[in-house]
C-alpha cells in the first residue's frame, strides 16, 4: 500500500510540474491535457521556465508536492512520532480550512494570494493526505 | 465450514461515480451557463473556484469507500480503498465525458463553455495583461486534445485521483467500526 501511494504522489508530482525543467520527449502539452479537468491551469497562477508552464496551478502543485513528500519523509519520522488518527484528522481538516479561508479572501478581494503563497499553502494540505492514510495503514498494521 | 464471502463493492463504486459524474456536470456546466448570461462570477465563481479543482473529482472516491463500510457495518483495509477509488473513479470519467456529449445535443460546447466562463472571471478582477491572457487561454484550448483521447486521458487521471481519495475515505470511515479505538 505504502508503495501504491508513492508510485501515485510521484507520477502527480512529476506530471503536475509539467517538465518545465527538463522535457526531452516534449510532454508537456501531454501534462496539460492529463491535468485539465483537475485544474483551471491559469498561465499567471503558475511557475513558468524555458517558455513551458506547469500543467497545474502553483497550489495543485504544492497538494501534489506535499503528498510525495509526505510518502518520502512519513515512514522514516514515524519511529519517533507515534501514529495517532485524531492528529492526522485535525490536520487535515485544518489545512483545508487554511487553504478555504485563503482563496475566498482573494476571491472577495479582502487580499490578493501570490504564487508562493498558494503553494505554500498546498503543501501541508497533500502532507496532510499522506499523513492521514500512512496512519490509518500503520494503526491497522500493528494491530495484525 | 465455508468461509463468509465478503459483499462486492463494484456496484456501490460504479453508482456513486456515475451519480457524481451526472450531478457535477450538471452543477458546474449549469453554473456556468447562469453566470455567462447574468454577467457575473457571484456564487457560481466561488462554487466552481472552490469545487471545480479536484472537489468534485475527488468525492466518488470518497463516498463510494463511505458507503461500502457503513453498508458491510465493518472496517476494511486500508489497501482496499485504493480499488473502490479506482473503480469509482473509472465511473465518473466515463460518465462525465459521456456528459459532454449530451450537453453538446444542447449545443454547448463544455471546453469552450469554461473558457468563456474563465474569461468573463478575469474581467470581473480587473487584471492586468487581461488580453495577453485571454489570447493565452484560447492558444490553449485550441492546442488541447479532443475527442476520445481527451476522455481516456481523463478517465486516467481522475481514477488515478480518485485511488488517493479512496485511500483517504477508507482512512477515515473504517475506523467507527475498529474493534479497538485508534
Amino acid at each position: 500500500m505504502q508503495g501504491l501511494l508513492f508510485v501515485i504522489a510521484a507520477f502527480l508530482f512529476i506530471f503536475s510540474s509539467g517538465f518545465i525543467f527538463f522535457d526531452p520527449l516534449n510532454w508537456n502539452s501531454f501534462a496539460h491535457d492529463l491535468f485539465k479537468t483537475l485544474c483551471h491551469q491559469f498561465h499567471w497562477r503558475t511557475y513558468a521556465a524555458n517558455d513551458l508552464y506547469m500543467a497545474t496551478c502553483t497550489r495543485c502543485f504544492g497538494i501534489y508536492s506535499g503528498m510525495f513528500i509526505g510518502c518520502l519523509s512519513i515512514p522514516f519520522i514515524r519511529k519517533k512520532i507515534k501514529p495517532v488518527f485524531i492528529n492526522a484528522i485535525i490536520f487535515i481538516v485544518s489545512t483545508l480550512a487554511f487553504n478555504f479561508i485563503d482563496f475566498t479572501g482573494n476571491f472577495l478581494g479582502l487580499w490578493t494570494n501570490t504564487l508562493h503563497s498558494r503553494m505554500m499553502l498546498g503543501i501541508p494540505f497533500g502532507f496532510s493526505i499522506s499523513y492521514l492514510i500512512l496512519t490509518a495503514y500503520y494503526i491497522q498494521t500493528q494491530k495484525k | 465450514m465455508e468461509p463468509v464471502q465478503e459483499k462486492s463493492f463494484i456496484n456501490i463504486s460504479v453508482i456513486t461515480g456515475a451519480v457524481i459524474a451526472v450531478v457535477s456536470s450538471i452543477t458546474i456546466y449549469g453554473l456556468a451557463l447562469m453566470s455567462i448570461s447574468s454577467g457575473s462570477p457571484g456564487v457560481a465563481g466561488l462554487v466552481i473556484g472552490c469545487f471545480l479543482c479536484c472537489g468534485f473529482v475527488i468525492l466518488p472516491g470518497l463516498l463510494s469507500s463511505r458507503l461500502y463500510i457503513y453498508d458491510i457495518q465493518k472496517s476494511i483495509e486500508v489497501g482496499k480503498g485504493a480499488l473502490i477509488g479506482a473503480v469509482s473513479g473509472l465511473a465518473f470519467g466515463v460518465v462525465f465525458g459521456f456528459m459532454d456529449v449530451i450537453w453538446k445535443l444542447f449545443d454547448v460546447d463544455t471546453a469552450s463553455l469554461m473558457v468563456e466562463y474563465y474569461i468573463m472571471v478575469m474581467q470581473n478582477l480587473d487584471m492586468p495583461e487581461l488580453n495577453d491572457a485571454i489570447d493565452q487561454m484560447r492558444d490553449a484550448q485550441e492546442q488541447a486534445s479532443s475527442g476520445i483521447g481527451s476522455i481516456l486521458m481523463n478517465i486516467v487521471i481522475v481514477s488515478v485521483i480518485n485511488v488517493v481519495s479512496g485511500l483517504s475515505g477508507t482512512a477515515i470511515f473504517s475506523k467507527k467500526f475498529e474493534k479497538n479505538e485508534f
